[in-house]
C-alpha cells in the first residue's frame, strides 16, 4: 500500500510541475490584466501541434522545439494582446471574458479544421522508458517535463524580481495607477505579460508531447486546472503557481487511489478549489486580494 | 476610432456580406442535393464532427461501400432498380443534436435510419424514431438498454449486446487459460466513466461471476485525463491474471503506455472502441503488441467474401475495413434485403420485412451464422471474435473455427519483448 | 412609436407562425429543410435561450455578478422534474415548480457561500464554475440519477398533463410564453426598488453599502430568483428533448451559451437578451448547416511523415482542406463573430443601436 501511495505522490509531483508552468502563464496574465483567459489551454494545444509537426515533418526533437517555441509564442501572445485584448480592457468584465471565449473557439476550431479531430501522438524511442527509485517508477520524459517546467518557473521568478522589466510588470499588477504615475508604459507591460504567459503555457504543451496525446480539444481541462492552481497558489504569485501546481498534481493523483472511484478525482480538485476560494481567496502564498 | 459614419458603413457592409454569403451558401448547399425521382433515401445518423468524428466517418464508409455495390448491381430490383441514396444526419456526438437530426431525417422522407455509433446517442434517438414510426437499424452501438425492456417495434439492432462483449471476452479468457495451462483465475475491470464503460463493465462482472473468475476490483476512471499512473499502479498491486479494459482511444493509448512505464506485466483485454482503433497501433508502435481486444470482425476471419470485401474497401478508402465498417456494411445489406422483400418504400412494410430478416452463412461476413432479430429487435445470434495485435497488426485468434492464427498466451513481459 | 409597431407586428408573426410554417410561402423563401417543424425548432431555441438569457440577466446583467455556472440550475430543474415524473408519475408541471424551488435553493446556497465570503468579480465567476462542475460530477456518480446513462422520458404521446406533445406547436407556444413572461418580470424588476438596488450594487458595491443598501440581501435575491427561473427552463428542456444527461446539460459550454446571447444583445437591458437570441441562434444553426463534419487527418499525417516530395505533400494537404478539412468551420465562425462584436460593440448590440438611433434613456 505504501508503495502505491509513494507512486501516486511521485507521479502527482511530476505532472504537478507541468501544471505549475501552465498556471504560471495564467497567473502572469490574470495578475497583471485581471482577465480570465479562457483560451489559455488552447495555447497549450498550439504548442503541442507545433512540436508535433516539427517532429513529424522535419524530425526535430521536441526539446529543441521547446526552445524554438519560446520566441514564437511570445510574439503570438504579444500580437493577440495588442489586437484583441487591448480594445476590450475598458469594457465590462463580461466582455473581456467573452473575447477570450471567442479566441478559444477560433483556436480550437482552426486546429480542428487544419489538423482534424484525430488525435496524434509522438512516438519516441525513449517515450515510455522509466527508471526505478525505491520501488517507484519514474518516467524519463515526465521527469524532464517537470524539471524544465520548474526551472522555467524559477527563471521567470528571477526575471520578475531582478530585472527592471520584471519589476515594472509587478508594479502594474499591484497598483496600475501608481505604475502609470511613475512612467511605466502599462500598455507595453500588458503585451509583455500576455506574451510571456502564452510562451509559458505553449512550452508546457511542447514538453508534454512525448507523453500526452495531441488533439484540438485538449485545452479546456488544462484551462480549468490552471485556474484552480492559480487561485490555490495566489493570484499573481509565481511561487504560488509553483506550489499550487505541485499540490494539485498530488491531490488529483492521491484522489485517484483514495476516493471510491478515480473517476471522482476531479471532485477532489474542485472541492479544494472551492475551499480555498471561500476560506482564503488570496491563496496560500498570495499577496494582495483583489 | 474612425468616425461613426464609416464605422456603420463598414459594419453594415460586413454584416450584409455575411448574410448574403450565408443565405447563398445555404441555398447552394441544399439545391445541389437534388435527387433523381425514384431514388430511395436512407438516413445515416452518425457523429461526423466533434471528437469522435473519425470513428463516425469510418462507420459511414461501410454504408457508402455497400450502397455503391448495391447500386452498381442494379439497385433494388423489386422497386424497378431504384437506387439508394445516403442522407447524412450529423449528431456531433451529442444526444440532443442527434434527436433533432433524427427528426430532420424523418421529415426528409428517409425509408429508414441507420445509426448512431454511440450508445448514448442511439438510446434516445431510437425512441424518437419509434414515435415517428421510422425503422431504425443500429449497426454498432452496443448498450443492452437499447433493446432491453423497451418493447420497440421499429428498432433493429444488428450489433451484439454490450453484455455479450463481456460474455465472449470472459469465455475467451477461460478457454485460453484452460487450453494453455495458464488459467485466468482473477481479473481487474477498469472502465471509462460514461455509458459505454459503465454498461460494459456491469456485463463483465456478471459473466466473470458466472464463469468462476474472481473480480478483484472494478475501477471507473475519468475519460480523457492526462495521467493515470496512480490507478495503473494500483492495478499492478492487485496482481490480476488479466486486465479487462473499456476505453476510447486516447485512454487506451495512455493506459498501455503507463503500463509499460510501470512495468505492469498483465495481459490487456480491451473492449473494442479504443483498443480496436487502428490509431491504437499507429500511436503505440511495438508497445501495442500482444494486446487483446474483443472484435466485431477482422479481414482475416475465415468467412466467405471477407477478404474480397476488405480489398474493395481498402481500394476505395485507402485503409483496411474494421469491425465497425463491417457492421455498417452488413446492416446496409439487411436494409437492402428488407426493401427487396417489401417491394415498397412504405415504412410499415419495410419494418415488417426487417422483422423477417434472415441473412446466413456465406452471405454474412460477421463472425456468426445468421443475422436474425428476436422480438425485442436484437440480433439474437450475435457474437464477437477476439483479436490480438501481433507484429503490428490485428489478427483473429478466437473462436478457433474462424481464426487463422493462435493467440500468444501467456503474454511476454515488457522487458522481454 | 415605431418600436411599438415593430414589436406588435413581430409578436403577431411569432404567434401565428405555427399556422403557416408548412405553407408554400415559407417553403419558397426558406432553404430546404428549414421549413415546418425544423423552422419551429429554430424559433423554439431562440425563445428558450432568450428565456435563459433573461434569467441570467437578472443576476449577471442587472446585479452585475458574473455567473458562469448557470447550467447547474438548468440541471437541477431538469433532473428534479424528470426524476419526480419517472419515479412517481408526478406531472412535470408540478415538477417544474418543485424544480424551481430546488434550483432556487441551490442558487441561494451558491450565493450565500460566495457572498458571505465576499467573492466578487472573477472569483465569484470561478466559484460558480466549481459549483456547477461539482454538481455535474455528483450526478454522474450517483445511481439514483441514472449516472451517465441519463434519464429518458418515456413516450406517452400527446398529453398536456404529462407535458408531452407529438407536435412541435405546443412546445413553441410554451417557450414563447415563458420568454414573454420572464421579460415582463425583468421589466418589472428594472423599474422597482429592487432594480435600483441591483443597479447600485452593480455600479459600485462599496458605495451602495455606504448609503445603506443591504448589498448581500440584494445579491442573494438576484441569485435565487435567477436560479429558480433558470430551473423552470430546465424542466422545459427535459420535456422537449425527452432525454437529459449530465455531460450534455451541466456543462461550461451551456453556461457560456446562456450568457452569450445576453451579453451580445446587451446585458442589463430589458430586450437585450431577446435581441441577442434572435440574432445569434440563427447564426449558430446556419453555420452548423453550412459547415458539415470533417475528414480524418491520420492519413494526411502519415503522408507528412513519409518521404514523399514536398510538392506532393502540399498537394495532398490542400486536397484535405478543400474537402472540409477536419471540420469545425461552424464554431470557428461563431468565435470570429463573438470577437468582432466584443471589440466593436462592448455594451452589446441593443445599447449600440440605441445610441445610434434611439432617444436618450
Amino acid at each position: 500500500m505504501s508503495t502505491l501511495v509513494a507512486q501516486a505522490i511521485v507521479s502527482g509531483l511530476l505532472i504537478g510541475g507541468v501544471f505549475a508552468l501552465i498556471a504560471l502563464g495564467l497567473t502572469l496574465i490574470f495578475g497583471v490584466m485581471k482577465i480570465i483567459n479562457f483560451a489559455h489551454g488552447d495555447f497549450l494545444m498550439l504548442g503541442m501541434y507545433f512540436a508535433f509537426f516539427l517532429s513529424v515533418m522535419a524530425g526535430v526533437n521536441p526539446y529543441i522545439s521547446a526552445l524554438l517555441s519560446l520566441p514564437l509564442f511570445f510574439a503570438l501572445g504579444w500580437v493577440i494582446q495588442a489586437r484583441l485584448i487591448r480594445p476590450v480592457l475598458d469594457a465590462p468584465e463580461n466582455i473581456q471574458i467573452l473575447v477570450t471565449v471567442g479566441i478559444s473557439l477560433v483556436l480550437q476550431n482552426a486546429a480542428l479544421f487544419l489538423f482534424s479531430p484525430d488525435f496524434q501522438s509522438l512516438r519516441l524511442s525513449y517515450g515510455a522508458q522509466t527508471f526505478s527509485v525505491a520501488g517507484v517508477a519514474v518516467s524519463y520524459v515526465r521527469l524532464i517535463a517537470c524539471v524544465v517546467s520548474l526551472s522555467t518557473s524559477v527563471g521567470v521568478f528571477l526575471f520578475l524580481s531582478r530585472t527592471d522589466t520584471g519589476k515594472a510588470l509587478r508594479a502594474c499588477a499591484e497598483q496600475q495607477t501608481g505604475a502609470m504615475v511613475v512612467g511605466i508604459d502599462v500598455g507595453r507591460m500588458y503585451k509583455i505579460a500576455f506574451g510571456l504567459g502564452t510562451a509559458c503555457v505553449a512550452l508546457a504543451g511542447v514538453l508534454m508531447t512525448p507523453f500526452f496525446y495531441i488533439a484540438p480539444q485538449v485545452g479546456l481541462p488544462f484551462t480549468l486546472i490552471a485556474f484552480v492552481t492559480v487561485v490555490l497558489g495566489g493570484l499573481g504569485s509565481v511561487p504560488g503557481a509553483l506550489v499550487g501546481g505541485l499540490i494539485i498534481g498530488v491531490v488529483e493523483s492521491l484522489g485517484e487511489i483514495l476516493l471510491p472511484s478515480p473517476s471522482m478525482k476531479q471532485m477532489a480538485t474542485f472541492s479544494v478549489f472551492l475551499l480555498i476560494l471561500l476560506v482564503r481567496p488570496q491563496g496560500l502564498l498570495g499577496g494582495r486580494m483583489t | 476610432m474612425t468616425s461613426v459614419a464609416s464605422f456603420i458603413t463598414r459594419r453594415a457592409a460586413i454584416a450584409g456580406a455575411l448574410c448574403a454569403a450565408v443565405t447563398t451558401a445555404t441555398a447552394v448547399h441544399y439545391s445541389t442535393s437534388a435527387k433523381a425521382a425514384d431514388d430511395i433515401k436512407v438516413g445515416i445518423l452518425l457523429p461526423l464532427s466533434g471528437s469522435v468524428a473519425p470513428i463516425g466517418i469510418n462507420n459511414r464508409r461501410g454504408h457508402e461501400l455497400a450502397i455503391e455495390e448495391i447500386n452498381a448491381a442494379g439497385g433494388i430490383k423489386s422497386l424497378g432498380g431504384a437506387k439508394l441514396v445516403m442522407v447524412d444526419g450529423d449528431t456531433q456526438g451529442n444526444p440532443n443534436v442527434g434527436i433533432q437530426e433524427t427528426e430532420k431525417l424523418a421529415r426528409q422522407g428517409v425509408v429508414a435510419i441507420m445509426g448512431a455509433y454511440q450508445s448514448g446517442v442511439t438510446f434516445p434517438t431510437t425512441q424518437i424514431a419509434e414515435k415517428l414510426k421510422v425503422p431504425y437499424i443500429d449497426p454498432v452501438a452496443i448498450a443492452d438498454s437499447i433493446t432491453e425492456g423497451r418493447n420497440f417495434k421499429y428498432t433493429f439492432k444488428v450489433s451484439p449486446k454490450a453484455s455479450w462483449y463481456a460474455r465472449d471476452q470472459l469465455n475467451f479468457l477461460k478457454s485460453i487459460g484452460e487450453k494453455t495451462g495458464h488459467p485466468v483465475k482473477s481479473v481487474v475491470l477498469m472502465h471509462e466513466d460514461t455509458l459505454f464503460g459503465q454498461s460494459s463493465s456491469k456485463g463483465q462482472a456478471k459473466y466473470a461471476e458466472k464463469l468462476g473468475i474472481k473480480v478483484l476490483d472494478k475501477i471507473a476512471y475519468p475519460k480523457d485525463t492526462p495521467d493515470l499512473t496512480a490507478t495503473v499502479s494500483r492495478v499492478k498491486s492487485l496482481k490480476p491474471d488479466a486486465l479487462v479494459l473499456v476505453s476510447y482511444i486516447s485512454d487506451a493509448v495512455l493506459i498501455t503506455k503507463t503500463m509499460k512505464e510501470l512495468g505492469v506485466n498483465i495481459p490487456i483485454v480491451g473492449t473494442s472502441a479504443g483498443h480496436i482503433d487502428p490509431a491504437y497501433i499507429a500511436n503505440l508502435g511495438p508497445l501495442a503488441n500482444y494486446s487483446f481486444t474483443v472484435g466485431e470482425w477482422n479481414p482475416d476471419m475465415k468467412k466467405a467474401g471477407a477478404q474480397e470485401i476488405n480489398e474493395r474497401f481498402e481500394k476505395k478508402f485507402g485503409i483496411p475495413m474494421n469491425g465497425h465498417a463491417a457492421e455498417t456494411y452488413m446492416s446496409t445489406m439487411v436494409l437492402r434485403d428488407a426493401l427487396e422483400k417489401a417491394g415498397s418504400t412504405d415504412r410499415e412494410k419495410v419494418r415488417d420485412a426487417l422483422a423477417q430478416t434472415e441473412i446466413c452463412g456465406d452471405r454474412n461476413i460477421l463472425p456468426y451464422d445468421c443475422i436474425k432479430f428476436d422480438a425485442s429487435g436484437q440480433s439474437e445470434q450475435g457474437r464477437l471474435g477476439i483479436l490480438q495485435v501481433q507484429n503490428g497488426e490485428f489478427v483473429s485468434v478466437w473462436p478457433e473455427q474462424i481464426s487463422p492464427k493462435q493467440a500468444v498466451w501467456p503474454v511476454p513481459a515488457w522487458d522481454k519483448r | 412609436m415605431r418600436l411599438a409597431i415593430f414589436l406588435i407586428v413581430g409578436l403577431a408573426v411569432l404567434l401565428t407562425l405555427p399556422l403557416y410554417a408548412e405553407s408554400d410561402l415559407i417553403v419558397a423563401i426558406m432553404p430546404e429543410g428549414l421549413t415546418g417543424s425544423a423552422l419551429l425548432n429554430v424559433f423554439l431555441l431562440i425563445f428558450l435561450f432568450g428565456y435563459w438569457g433573461q434569467c441570467w440577466n437578472i443576476l449577471g446583467g442587472y446585479a452585475g455578478q458574473l455567473s458562469l455556472g448557470h447550467a447547474a440550475y438548468v440541471g437541477v430543474g431538469a433532473y428534479t422534474s424528470s426524476l419526480l415524473y419517472v419515479n412517481f408519475g408526478l406531472s412535470p408541471w408540478i415538477g417544474m415548480l418543485a424544480g424551481m424551488g430546488l434550483s432556487g435553493l441551490f442558487g441561494f446556497f451558491v450565493g450565500f457561500l460566495s457572498f458571505h465570503y465576499r467573492l466578487t468579480g472573477p472569483f465569484f465567476a470561478l466559484a460558480t464554475i466549481a459549483f456547477a462542475e461539482l454538481l455535474r460530477l455528483t450526478i454522474l456518480h450517483v445511481e439514483f440519477t441514472g449516472g451517465s446513462l441519463g434519464i429518458l422520458i418515456p413516450l406517452t404521446g400527446d398529453n398536456f398533463w404529462d407535458f408531452q406533445f407529438t407536435n412541435k406547436a405546443p412546445y413553441y407556444y410554451i417557450a414563447l410564453a415563458m420568454m414573454v413572461a420572464v421579460t415582463a418580470v425583468v421589466y418589472w424588476i428594472s423599474r422597482s426598488r429592487l432594480g435600483y438596488y441591483m443597479h447600485a450594487v452593480r455600479q459600485d458595491e462599496q458605495a451602495a453599502a455606504a448609503i445603506g443598501i443591504d448589498t448581500i440581501r440584494t445579491k442573494l435575491i438576484a441569485t435565487t430568483l435567477s436560479a429558480a427561473l433558470t430551473g423552470a427552463g430546465g424542466t422545459f428542456y427535459a420535456q422537449y428533448s425527452q432525454y437529459i444527461v449530465p455531460d450534455d446539460i451541466i456543462t461550461v459550454a451551456l453556461s457560456i451559451e446562456i450568457i452569450l446571447r445576453t451579453i451580445f444583445g446587451g446585458s442589463a437591458t430589458v430586450f437585450g437578451p431577446i435581441l441577442g437570441s434572435f440574432m445569434l441562434t440563427p447564426v449558430a444553426e446556419a453555420t452548423r448547416v453550412l459547415f458539415p463534419g470533417g475528414g480524418s487527418g491520420t492519413a494526411v499525417v502519415q503522408m507528412f511523415a513519409s518521404d514523399a516530395p514536398v510538392a506532393e505533400k502540399f498537394d495532398a494537404y490542400l486536397n484535405f482542406l478543400s474537402t472540409g478539412g477536419g471540420g469545425g468551420g461552424a464554431l470557428f465562425l461563431y468565435g470570429v463573430v463573438l470577437i468582432l462584436v466584443c471589440i466593436n460593440m462592448p455594451r452589446g448590440v441593443l445599447p449600440w443601436l440605441q445610441s445610434r438611433f434611439g432617444r436618450p434613456r
